[in-house]
């Protein structure tokens, strides 16, 4: 092995710690949203990395306290989307979780975590496109707001 | 009052209706009362009504009536819980009868601070709040004082669910109103509210009393214990206790009736009814609806209509 190709190794490392990015989860459901991604990726729109993603069967499976767990572990954002209203492939998952949701959003709020840190949306299979605006839009709305200290700092 | 009720609860015990009277007995301090389970006419005798009967006999339920049909003194607030138990099949309308006592207020401990409590013989009602009866006199104490806050906004009137009126509700003229502690709390900025919480939260020591005295929390697997997936460790970090306190209140949303017992119970002074509260106006706000009033109505979190708010209107 030369000496070149184990140096360029070694120039190559970072050594600078990075830049602060955020770190999002996102809870999609999986016929319309994780679609919808899909979708987003065969037609290689370009979007931010920074969303890591929890397929669930449907947004109505969507429990407040996955959200939690994941504010608890540090998250800085999280995004829950399913099918639109009328389209949910259970039939009526995504009306309980509209409630249910959007009653946590609120106390969310209460509580004191900034609601720019939490986005709940309706993406279908067909939106690629949307998909990857929200996360362009969610993304930046995060960084905007900086590191996340915790749910009780 | 009290002869009536005990006339009352010797009738229904006597002629087999119920097999158990749940209501108030004297407690272990004049200034406190126990819960009892009368299960004979001679025990029914020990039934007291007066401005220490502050629990809410309505978290006994979902276990007395097990054992067959059950009487249970509520206050008006009380009732709410049994209609929320109804509502949520925890107990046969056929299995309950409430016995809905005239409620003027309920005493609340703090008004007691200036008091020997050691001296204490009894606590009455007055016109304008209470007076205690002590071994050196007589001290009498203004409503804004004697009562829990509850007591002060209060201004329910005979409940619907009332199997036996054992007299007529007074006029109330609520004194404060029951949204001011979450408007006052509103108004402190993010950084302050989660501030607020860790300063509270750093004294919860996860005693579970607040889920204990609850009448909403009747599940025999708590989130909370639940070791498979362990939302919460057994740690009382601010943190994990934070996720429990959050997770209880989502989990009484659109079932707290705000009785307060939670917070009454809670031995660190944690403010856990603004949670409750909270979520109570939320509720009403976004769904038009309050919990505790009709027993034929459907859970807010287990319904849904096609009007409901939604995350993008213009839809």
């Amino acid at each position: 092995m030369s000496d070149t190709a184990v140096t360029e190794q070694v120039e190559t490392k970072e050594t600078k710690p990075k830049e602060w990015e955020p770190k999002i989860i996102g809870f999609l459901c999986n016929w319309c949203t994780y679609a919808g991604a899909d979708l987003a990726g065969s037609s290689r729109l370009k979007y931010p990395p920074n969303m890591r993603v929890v397929k669930v069967p449907c947004s109505g499976r969507v429990d407040p306290q996955f959200v939690m767990k994941a504010f608890e572990r540090g998250f800085d954002g999280v995004l829950v989307s399913g099918c639109h209203p009328g389209d949910c492939h259970y039939a009526k998952g995504n009306y309980y979780a509209r409630r249910r949701i959007m009653l946590f959003q609120r106390m969310l709020q209460f509580m004191g975590i900034e609601p720019e840190r939490f986005h709940f949306d309706w993406i279908s299979a067909a939106e690629g496109q949307k998909f990857a605006e929200v996360v362009e839009q969610f993304t930046e709305q995060v960084r905007k707001l900086g590191p996340f200290k915790g749910v009780t700092g | 009052m009290e002869k009536e009720l005990r006339d009352k609860a010797r009738e229904l015990l006597e002629s087999g209706q119920v097999g158990t009277v749940i209501g108030y007995e004297a407690g272990s301090a004049p200034f406190k009362c126990a819960p009892l389970y009368a299960r004979t006419p001679e025990e029914a005798e020990r039934l007291v009504w007066n401005p220490t009967c502050v629990n809410n006999l309505a978290v006994y339920l979902p276990q007395a009536v097990k054992q067959g049909p059950v009487a249970v003194v509520v206050k008006p607030c009380d009732a709410k819980s049994v209609v929320e138990l109804l509502k949520e099949n925890q107990v046969e309308r056929d299995d309950v009868k409430t016995i809905v006592v005239p409620c003027p207020g309920v005493l609340n401990l703090d008004a007691l601070a200036d008091v020997d409590l050691s001296d204490v013989r009894s606590v009455e009602w007055t016109d304008d709040g209470i007076k205690v009866t002590t071994g050196s006199g007589e001290v009498s104490i203004p409503k804004e004082k004697a009562f829990l806050p509850k007591c002060l906004s209060c201004a329910l009137g005979d409940p619907e669910i009332a199997d036996i009126k054992l007299g007529e509700q007074p006029v109330r003229t609520p004194v404060v109103d029951s949204k001011m502690s979450v408007e006052e709390y509103e108004k402190l900025s993010p950084l302050e509210r989660r501030e607020f919480w860790a300063k509270h939260f750093a004294k919860c020591i996860r005693c579970y009393a607040c889920r204990q005295a609850c009448p909403g929390c009747y599940c025999k697997e708590c989130f909370a214990d639940k070791l498979g997936q362990m939302w919460v460790t057994r740690s009382t970090d601010p943190t994990t206790n934070w996720f429990f306190h959050m997770t209880r209140a989502m989990h009484l949303a659109g079932r707290c009736i705000g009785c307060g017992e939670c917070e009454r119970a809670c031995p660190m002074g944690i403010p856990l009814s603004l949670l409750g509260k909270k979520l109570e106006m939320e509720v009403e706000d976004m769904f038009e609806t309050r919990p505790g009033e009709d027993a034929e109505a459907l859970p807010v979190l287990g319904s849904w209509k096609a009007e409901d708010p939604d995350p993008c209107p213009e839809e």
